[in-house]
Order: C-alpha cells, then sequence, then structure tokens
C-alpha cells in the first residue's frame, strides 16, 4: 500500500480545567493513496480529532503525522496552512457554506485566498458539473437543499484537487435521499481518484465504503474491509 | 472572488445592522466635515478680509470703538464723527507710514435713495490704500466723478446706476468677496460726493445727515515696516477725543468669539468620533463571534491569519467609506439649509463668514472621509486581530 496518511503513535491530550482527557491513545494508522475509508464510532471516540491530525487542522500532543512523505505535525503555522490550501480539503456536517455568497462563488472560495483566481469561475462551474449542480451556480445558499448544499460544499473541496478529502458527518443532517446522493458522489470521487475519509454514525454508509475502522476510547479496536 | 466581493457581501447580509452603522459614521462625519467648513470659512474670511483692509490701526470719535468693531465685521451702517484736520495730525506721528480718511453715512428709506438704511463710505481716493486695491471687477475705463465701488456682497452689477439723495452714480466696480461686513456691504464713493451728498440731503424734509464738510468718521492708519503699534497707540491716546481700534485686536477677538462659539461643537464631535470607534469595535467583536465558523472555515481552507485580518478590516473599511462618503453629502446637505441662518447667527456673534471655495470644501471633504475610513478602520483593528488569530480547529467547533 503507498500511503497517503500515516499515524505514528499519535495521542492527543485535551485539557478540561484541571481535568485532561484524552481523545486519542496511541494510535497507529495508515491510509492508502485512493482509499475510501470510513471511521466510525460512539459520540466522543477520538474520530473528528483523528480527522483535525490528518487534515492539519490540529495537532498532536505526541506521535507523528505524516501526509505522503511529509511529517505535518512539526511544521510551523504557515507550512501548515500550505498543506491545508494545497494538499487537503474538509468537508463538514453541516455544508459550512458562506450565506453571504451563492454557489459557485461559495466553490470559488479556495481560489481566493490563492493563486489561479483568474480561471477560476470556469473550474468552480467544472466542480458543480461533477456534483450535478451546475444548473444552481447562481442559487444563494438558502435557496438550496440541505443536500445541495453539502453537494457544493463537496464541490468547493474539489477546486483544490486535493490528495486527501476528509469528510466529517458529512450526511448527518441530510434525509435518506440526500444522504444516499452524498454516499453515491463519494463513491464517483473515489472511483475517479480521489482519497476520501469519512466520519460517521451510518452503519450503512460505514459498510459501503471500501474500509472501515472502528474506534472507541481513543483507539481503533478493529477494521472491517 | 477576491476580498472586496467578499467583503461586501458579509455587509450586505445584514443591511439594517450596515445602514445602522454608516448612519452613526456618517453622522459623526457630518459634524466634523460641518465644522472645519465653517471654522476654515471665517478662519479664510479673517485673513483674507483683514489683510485686505490693509490698516493696522483705525483712529475714531471716543466712545464709538464697539461701532466701528461691528460695522467693521457685520458691515452695519454706523454714523459718528469727527474732524479731519485729525488726519494730518496722526499723519504726522512717528512711525506711521500713510493715513486714509473715510467717513459714514446711511441712506434714507424713502423714493430719493434706491436702496435704504444702506451704508456709505466715503474715502479719500488720493491716499487710499483700502478700496481701490481691492476692486475685483471693474468698468474698461478710469473711475470718474459720479461712479461708485460696491462691496463683494453687493447685487449690482457694473455699469448699473443707482441713486441716493436724488444724486445718481454708476456702479464702476466690485470688490473682492471677503466675508468682512464693511468691504462687502457698503457703497464707496468719492469723499467730496460724499459731501455733496449731504448738500443734497437737505432738499428733503425726511433726512437729516449729522455731519458737514471736513468731517471724517475714522482714520486708517497703516504703519511703517516695523513700526511698533504699541508705541503709535500711546502716543495716539493723548488726545483724550478718540479711540483706537487695532486690527490685529479685532482678529483676536473673533478668534476668541470663534472658540467660544466651536469649543462646544469640538467637543462633542470629538466625542463623536471616540464613541464611533468604541461602537465599531463592540459591533465587529460581535460580528467575529458570530461568524466564528465561517473564519475556522476560511482558515481551514488556507486563509492565512493576514487575509482573515484583511477580510474583516476591508469591510470596516467600506463602512467607513461609506459613512464618510454619506456624512459629507449629509454635511453639505445641512449647510446648505441653513446657509443663511449660520450667516445671520454669525453675524450676531460679530464673526466674519466666507464661504470657502469648491476646492478647498471638496479637500474638507475628501480629509472627512479619510477620517471615517480611519475611525471605521481603527475600532475594527482589534476584532480584527482577534478574527485572525482564531484556531480553525476551536473556531470551526464553535457552537457545537
Amino acid at each position: 500500500m503507498d500511503p497517503i496518511v500515516q499515524l505514528k503513535g499519535v495521542s492527543k491530550v485535551y485539557k478540561a480545567g484541571e481535568e485532561q482527557v484524552a481523545a486519542l491513545d496511541d494510535v497507529d494508522l495508515d491510509i492508502g493513496r485512493n482509499e475510501y475509508v470510513a471511521i466510525m464510532g460512539p459520540s466522543g471516540s477520538g474520530k473528528s480529532t483523528l480527522l483535525n491530525l490528518m487534515g492539519g487542522i490540529d495537532r498532536p500532543t505526541s506521535g507523528e503525522v505524516w501526509l505522503a512523505d511529509q511529517r505535518i505535525d512539526q511544521l510551523s503555522e504557515r507550512q501548515l496552512l500550505e498543506v491545508r490550501r494545497r494538499r487537503v480539503s474538509y468537508v463538514f456536517q453541516d455544508a459550512r457554506l458562506m450565506p453571504s455568497l451563492n454557489a459557485i462563488e461559495n466553490v470559488m472560495l479556495p481560489r481566493a485566498f490563492s493563486a489561479g483566481r483568474a480561471d477560476a469561475r470556469t473550474a468552480a462551474l467544472q466542480c458543480l458539473e461533477r456534483v450535478g449542480l451546475e444548473k444552481r451556480a447562481k442559487h444563494m445558499v438558502h435557496e438550496l437543499s440541505g443536500g445541495e448544499a453539502q453537494r457544493v460544499s463537496i464541490a468547493r473541496t474539489l477546486m483544490k484537487e486535493p490528495d486527501l478529502i476528509l469528510a466529517d458527518e458529512p450526511t448527518g443532517n441530510l434525509d435518506r435521499k440526500s444522504r444516499m446522493e452524498i454516499v453515491y458522489l463519494f463513491e464517483e470521487l473515489n472511483t475517479m481518484g480521489n482519497t476520501i475519509v469519512l466520519v460517521t454514525h451510518d452503519q450503512e454508509i460505514g459498510e459501503r465504503t471500501r474500509r472501515c475502522i472502528r474506534i472507541d476510547d481513543g483507539r481503533p479496536l478493529q477494521e472491517a474491509a | 472572488m477576491n476580498l472586496f466581493t467578499l467583503a461586501a457581501h458579509n455587509l450586505f447580509r445584514k443591511p439594517f445592522r450596515t445602514a445602522a452603522l454608516v448612519l452613526a459614521v456618517g453622522i459623526a462625519t457630518a459634524a466634523v466635515f460641518a465644522t472645519a467648513t465653517l471654522m476654515h470659512g471665517i478662519e479664510r474670511s479673517v485673513d483674507h478680509g483683514f489683510s485686505k483692509l490693509g490698516a493696522d490701526l483705525m483712529v475714531v470719535p471716543r466712545g464709538t470703538m464697539v461701532s466701528m468693531e461691528r460695522a467693521l465685521l457685520t458691515g452695519e451702517p454706523s454714523t459718528f464723527y469727527m474732524e479731519a484736520d485729525l488726519a494730518d495730525e496722526v499723519n504726522a506721528l512717528q512711525g506711521v507710514s500713510t493715513v486714509a480718511s473715510q467717513l459714514f453715512l446711511t441712506t434714507a428709506d424713502a423714493e430719493h435713495c434706491i436702496v435704504g438704511d444702506a451704508f456709505l463710505v466715503g474715502f479719500d481716493r488720493e491716499n487710499d490704500f483700502t478700496v481701490m486695491p481691492w476692486v475685483s471687477d471693474r468698468l474698461d475705463r478710469e473711475m470718474q466723478p459720479g461712479d461708485v465701488v460696491v462691496g463683494g456682497g453687493s447685487d449690482f452689477e457694473l455699469g448699473e446706476s443707482v441713486y441716493y439723495y436724488g444724486q445718481y452714480f454708476t456702479v464702476y466696480g466690485k470688490l473682492d468677496r471677503t466675508g468682512i461686513g464693511l468691504s462687502d456691504n457698503a457703497i464707496f464713493l468719492d469723499l467730496d460726493e460724499a459731501y455733496a451728498l449731504a448738500e443734497a440731503s437737505r432738499d428733503y424734509d425726511d433726512v437729516e445727515l449729522g455731519f458737514g464738510p471736513g468731517d471724517i468718521s475714522a482714520v486708517l492708519v497703516r504703519l511703517e515696516s516695523g513700526a511698533d503699534p504699541e508705541r503709535v497707540r500711546f502716543a495716539l491716546a493723548q488726545n483724550s477725543g478718540i479711540s483706537v481700534v487695532a486690527a490685529g485686536n479685532v482678529v483676536t477677538g473673533v478668534r476668541q468669539n470663534v472658540v467660544a462659539l466651536f469649543a462646544g461643537t469640538a467637543l462633542l464631535t470629538g466625542v463623536l468620533i471616540v464613541g464611533n470607534i468604541l461602537m465599531i469595535s463592540a459591533i465587529f467583536s460581535t460580528i467575529i463571534n458570530e461568524r466564528r465558523r465561517e473564519l475556522g472555515l476560511l482558515r481551514a481552507i488556507g486563509a492565512r491569519k493576514s487575509r482573515v485580518f484583511n477580510l474583516v478590516l476591508t469591510e470596516s473599511a467600506m463602512l467607513g467609506a461609506a459613512g464618510g462618503v454619506a456624512g459629507v453629502a449629509l454635511g453639505l446637505i445641512l449647510l446648505r439649509i441653513f446657509n443663511r441662518t449660520i450667516g445671520f447667527h454669525l453675524d450676531l456673534l460679530n464673526i466674519p463668514f466666507l464661504w470657502p471655495p469648491v476646492e478647498n470644501i471638496a479637500l474638507m471633504g475628501m480629509a472627512a472621509i479619510l477620517m471615517a475610513l480611519l475611525v471605521a478602520t481603527l475600532g475594527a483593528s482589534y476584532p480584527a486581530v482577534s478574527g485572525a488569530r482564531l484556531e480553525p480547529y476551536d473556531a470551526i467547533r464553535a457552537g457545537e
């Protein structure tokens, strides 16, 4: 397996007042390029923490986090920013679209902070086409259904052509129909070569991924292929 | 999609809040702009008017100093007289360069005068240094008997015929407008013709001009370069029948009136500015709090801290600029509406006023907009720093 993410002895401890809470405890994990992985577990088991460490949004208390051949847990804030800007994309539970922008402007957002703004609109339209929403390009966020908003947020992740797509309970707030649309979309993106790691509570979605990692009390328990 | 469009979208998201902030900044800007315009107008008028007056001292009959100052500043007709020989006496004093005599008279509110209660000033053309050098418009010929020069605020046109006590005159020239009442509102005619008017007035029962040939109202004194005005004043004070008005003292008096009038306004404006900075700071802190997750998202998708900082500052700068433009427009409208009232009240306070030229008003407008921009960005700078410092992880999970 050609690993795109490697976690070596990773622990994460949060301070809650005087108390210390271990969100992750000595986790070793490899995720290969072009994998489609689900991370499942009960609330507070450390799923989202794991995802945030992989994406460079958070830093481990101890251990190493590698993204392909780059160790990212020791990077400076600026270097980590470059990782988030170019190599990793996030899909959040509630789409996190900017309500003041329309669909295509939300998709273009990552380019507002990097080079290549000139062709951003064309590229954004292509990303919207990939999620089947090219006809909703000029619709405002409040005019989109929950499923459509989530597809727009996925189109936004595609704008960066990332090495890794991280999704934190992307179907958590959706009805079944919308949920399945998102699942099919992820499967299609994975078929096209994107590496996807998603956190979910949904057993059905977990079973549809190629690899399912169960986690409890900050440690991976078992894997189901 | 760039920083400006994103900032503009954010502002339009809450139109009422944005409009209220623009209005608040606008009101402060309008206060600053209007106050600055009025003060500049007064300052310019004082500088302009008194430099054109050209006299360092004015000698008037004892007890008429206040009337003279009022006549000078507001152009209100005043009549008081003394003997013309005094001019020679003053001219003989050490340190005096030139003297020019003037005679003040008013027109009657009767059919034989084109306008009643106007201020006529007879001036000694031979020694004059306060009228003819400042004629800005004149007929294309030399001034001749029967000609008058009107003040800069007069409605009479060049070549127009005017009559006083049945005597007809031609408007030969017009003075540059200064804001100083005497030079803006009076009508200047040759001293001998002023005496002739007194003769002519005898034909009318309803008129009694209280002077005769050989009387004058004031002697305008120009000192030699380097002469000590106090020494000349002391010498003049030996004559118990006269009072001396120093131009410098009149200017100081005007400035004191201005300070008394505008001190409260300036203080209020300062409070408005500080209040605006604090209000913007408080509101932008709330905005940052509202948008924690959005800012976290921006950071998560690769926005640098500086970009988040710039985004917040761009929003505040847009607000400030809009407030500044609205404030200058509001200030102009208010100045326009209260144009006459302002003039009237300043007149009551013996404060000369001349509207500044358009280019100066435009410059002050730009300065006011710049100030609004500064106020807004200064107010938003601390919240912007807080927003930029948000850790993406904490910001994204805010409210969960």
